[in-house]
């Protein structure tokens, strides 16, 4: 596993503070991970209900295991990433790269990195319903932002394609990908990608 | 020729900028729907009488709560017919992040429900004994009986007292 520096800003201060971008997590890592993760989602599962929030209206990964993303590993061409601070993973991401292109037709059939799973610690997120505020902000946008350089590094120049859940595809609108439409093989999630200007704009922090 | 474009640093303009975006967004999640995140699990056909005990329980605690089965099944994110195969121990079970969502949705003892889906550890002759009974001593009917009522109260009052491994 190697790790560089990033950073995150802390949600209460909001000052910045520095963390780790570590790539080549393991499966033994992911099963930590959801250990930790897994206590916070009870707790926020527990204010939902008590609050009486509409199932609807739950953060649409509030179910999600890590543990249960090990097979991915064992597939070509697959990587998993996490940021690192305060001695906690704070975001974790799974990339695909090899057999998939892209579907912009300016780019179509080129390769691309592909974000297949991306998701914050809960305790990271915004929950207006139960007065959950983000303890570390930014996460989410660091890992993209690892997406894009990543392919950069293969020589993509950035292209970088993911299906959103529904609930964060303003967030990926707004970060400058072009939302190239629903995909029924993916139940019917939105799938976005960044081509080479829309990626070099994202980094320069010139959003939508 | 290696023609990598340069890679602009990350600045700490950038960062609060995307910090404030991603406070204004429900979510910044990439993945699949509920059924492909591993809520739920086909296994085939078993013996296993913990899983038929479980689907029974959880079938008495939500007509006891007065819960339509449609209405649990949205509140727990699947389908109803998926629910009914719960309910009924036939084939389907629920992942450990649903079943705690079960346990607080229907109040009930979540070490104990966890152990008699065995989740923990191995599970011991006093939990099998007591599905086997629990599962096989009453009939689903509209309402709970007071033979039902009674048989619901025991099996949970069983569960929770399931030990603590710490």
């Amino acid at each position: 596993m190697s790790a560089r520096p990033t950073q995150l800003i802390d949600g209460a201060t909001g000052e910045i503070v520095d963390a780790l971008l570590h790539d080549g997590l393991t499966a033994q890592d992911l099963l930590l991970v959801e250990r930790a993760w897994s206590d916070h989602r009870v707790r926020i599962m527990s204010g939902l209900l008590r609050a009486g929030v509409a199932r609807r209206a739950w953060p649409q990964s509030l179910h999600w295991d890590w543990g249960r993303k090990l097979p991915e590993l064992r597939l070509l061409a697959t990587a998993v990433s996490g940021v690192e601070c305060l001695d906690q993973w704070q975001a974790l991401m799974v990339t695909k790269t090899g057999p998939l292109v892209a579907r912009l037709d300016k780019d179509r059939g080129r390769p691309i990195v592909y974000v297949d799973f991306l998701e914050v610690a809960p305790w990271n997120w915004q929950i207006q319903q139960i007065q959950q505020c983000a303890k570390l902000r930014a996460c989410g946008s660091v890992m993209l932002r690892a997406a894009v350089e990543q392919g950069l590094r293969e020589g993509f120049h950035g292209r970088v394609g993911l299906h959103s859940l529904p609930q964060a595809e303003v967030f990926y609108e707004r970060c400058g990908m072009t939302r190239v439409g629903a995909d029924a093989s993916k139940d019917d999630l939105a799938y976005f990608e960044f081509d080479r200007e829309s990626a070099q704009r994202f980094l320069e922090r010139r959003l939508q | 020729m290696n023609d990598i474009p340069e890679m602009p640093s990350m600045t700490p303009e950038w960062l609060r900028r995307m910090a404030d975006l991603e406070d204004q967004c429900a979510s910044v999640s990439v993945g699949g729907l509920a059924r492909d995140m591993g809520m739920l699990r086909a296994v085939p056909p078993s013996d296993d009488l913990g899983l038929a005990a479980l689907g029974k329980l959880i079938e008495l605690a939500r007509r006891r709560l007065g819960l339509r089965l449609e209405e649990l099944a949205q509140q727990m994110g699947i389908d109803a017919y998926e629910l009914v195969r719960i309910e009924r121990g036939r084939g389907l079970v629920l992942e450990p992040p649903q079943l705690t969502q079960v346990c607080l949705l229907l109040g009930l003892p979540r070490r104990g429900v966890m152990e008699l889906a065995g989740q923990i550890g191995q599970k011991g002759d006093r939990v099998a004994d007591a599905a086997v009974r629990f599962a096989f001593g009453a009939e689903s009917r509209e309402g709970l009986s007071a033979e039902e009522g009674r048989a619901l109260q025991e099996f949970l009052d069983f569960l929770a007292e399931a030990p603590d491994p710490e």
